[in-house]
Parts: C-alpha cells; sequence; structure tokens
C-alpha cells in the first residue's frame, strides 16, 4: 500500500497542476494563440503523433549520440586529471574555456563548419553534456579517503587493482550525479542545435508553426 | 508547438529515468537509492 501510494503521488501531483492549468485558461478565457489548455495539446498531440514521433526520434538520436560521445570522453579525461596535478593544471583552463563559452553562438559555426546534418547537433549535445560529468567523476575519484587507499596498499593491492576495486566504486555515485545532469542538458543541447538550422527533428516543427502561429 | 514540448519533455523523462534505473541497478547501496522508511533515526 506504502509502495502504491509513493507510485501514485507524483502523478496525482502531476494532474493536480494540470487541473489548475485548464481551470485558468477557462476561467480567464485565454486565447489559444497565448497559452492553449492542456486538453487541446494533448488532442494536437495525438492528432500529430506520427509526425513529432518521427521528428523526436531524430531529436533522440542526436541527443543519445552526443551524450555517449560526452561520457566516453569524459570518463577517461576525468581519471587522467585526477592521476596527475599536472595534467589538472594544464587540461582545466581550456576545459572552463569551453564550458563558459556560450553554446548558442557556438552553434552556428557548427553549422557553417559541419553542414546542416546530425554533426552540428551532436557536438553541441556533447559540448553541452560534457562538463558536468567530467567534474562530477573527477570530484568523485578524489573522494576515497587516504585512509582506504592504505588499507589496499596494506593488503598487498597493486595501483590498478586499488583504482578498479576501491577508487572507481567510490565514485559512481558522484559520476550518476553528473550523468543525470547531462542527461536534461542533452536533450536542450540537441534542440539549440536543431534551431540553429535543421531540416529535421523537433525543433523544425516549432519552427514549422511560426509563420503560421498554432501554438498547440 | 505545445505539442512538440510535450514531445520533447517526454524524451528527456525517459532519458534521465533510463540513467537512474541504470543507476539504481549499478549502486543499490547507495544512500539514495535506500526505501525512506528504512532510513529511520535512533
Amino acid at each position: 500500500m506504502k509502495r502504491l501510494r509513493s507510485v501514485i503521488t507524483p502523478f496525482v501531483g502531476i494532474l493536480v497542476f494540470l487541473a489548475v492549468w485548464e481551470a485558468g485558461v477557462a476561467l480567464y478565457r485565454m486565447p489559444a494563440y497565448l497559452l492553449p489548455a492542456p486538453s487541446v495539446i494533448f488532442e494536437t498531440f495525438v492528432t500529430e503523433l506520427p509526425r513529432l514521433a518521427y521528428h523526436g526520434w531524430v531529436t533522440a538520436y542526436e541527443m543519445l549520440l552526443g551524450y555517449a560521445l560526452a561520457v566516453a570522453v569524459a570518463v577517461p579525461l576525468a581519471i587522467a586529471i585526477t592521476s596527475s596535478q599536472r595534467f589538472d593544471s594544464f587540461v582545466m583552463p581550456t576545459l572552463l574555456f569551453f564550458q563558459v563559452v556560450p553554446k548558442v553562438a557556438i552553434a552556428p559555426l557548427f553549422l557553417v563548419w559541419f553542414g546542416v546534418g546530425a554533426l552540428p547537433k551532436i557536438l553541441v549535445a556533447f559540448l553541452i553534456s560534457f562538463f558536468p560529468i567530467v567534474i562530477d567523476a573527477a570530484v568523485g575519484l578524489r573522494s576515497m579517503s587516504g585512509e582506504m587507499a592504505d588499507l589496499a596498499r596494506s593488503m598487498g593491492a597493486s595501483r590498478m587493482q586499488v583504482f578498479a576495486r576501491f577508487r572507481l566504486p567510490t565514485s559512481l555515485p558522484y559520476l550518476f550525479s553528473g550523468l543525470k545532469v547531462a542527461a536534461t542538458l542533452a536533450v536542450a543541447g540537441a534542440v539549440v542545435g536543431e534551431f540553429v538550422g535543421a531540416d529535421k527533428g523537433s525543433a523544425t516543427c516549432c519552427w514549422s508553426r511560426t509563420p503560421t502561429w498554432r501554438p498547440p | 508547438m505545445f505539442a512538440t514540448i510535450v514531445a520533447l519533455t517526454i524524451i528527456g523523462l525517459a532519458f534521465f529515468y533510463a540513467v537512474e534505473l541504470l543507476e539504481a541497478l549499478l549502486i543499490p547501496w547507495h544512500v539514495t537509492h535506500r526505501i525512506r522508511g528504512d532510513t529511520g533515526t535512533l
């Protein structure tokens, strides 16, 4: 019963939010071009499901590739950063530079360099989701206590064994925090890439609507 | 436009929960996956 309640509660929260939205739109007679009611949005969603599914798949594909690339680059980089203080000092300013530069400003450049295909979107998704993974993985890899390392070494563990059996498992909760933050950012990255220029993908659905401005 | 936003939200949520599921499978011992009732104080 307790478990069932914990599963149902989030859905009840969403339903209450949608009910308040629906009532607010009806009460203030809000025009659909400003804010459509959830029921109208749902109706449009169902009617246009095949088109949304096609473009959504394109966005998901770009997002997943960008995210996978970010994980593949960020985790080994975090290992290298935590292994050498000099490498950390060498690479961190460049990493910070790429994080601080607004991705929306870089996205048109990617379009010029790599064309209208999937690559610019994958690269924007990669750039936007890369940094949280590196930082959290590096913090996680540094989080193992000195006593734990001493204990492992006193039991005859090699450097590789200390890494694989102690340092890596200790870092996993931190790494997953970064992966979860990056997962939400990757969607935004792919959509930013599509907004700049694309012939398919979810953002093109938004653009194709703009000339006639049919919000739902 | 709002239907597209809903579709993107669904994609984002599905991906986030997929990562969370992976986390629950790989590190079930971590504090974030303990059942709240079990973590009582003295």
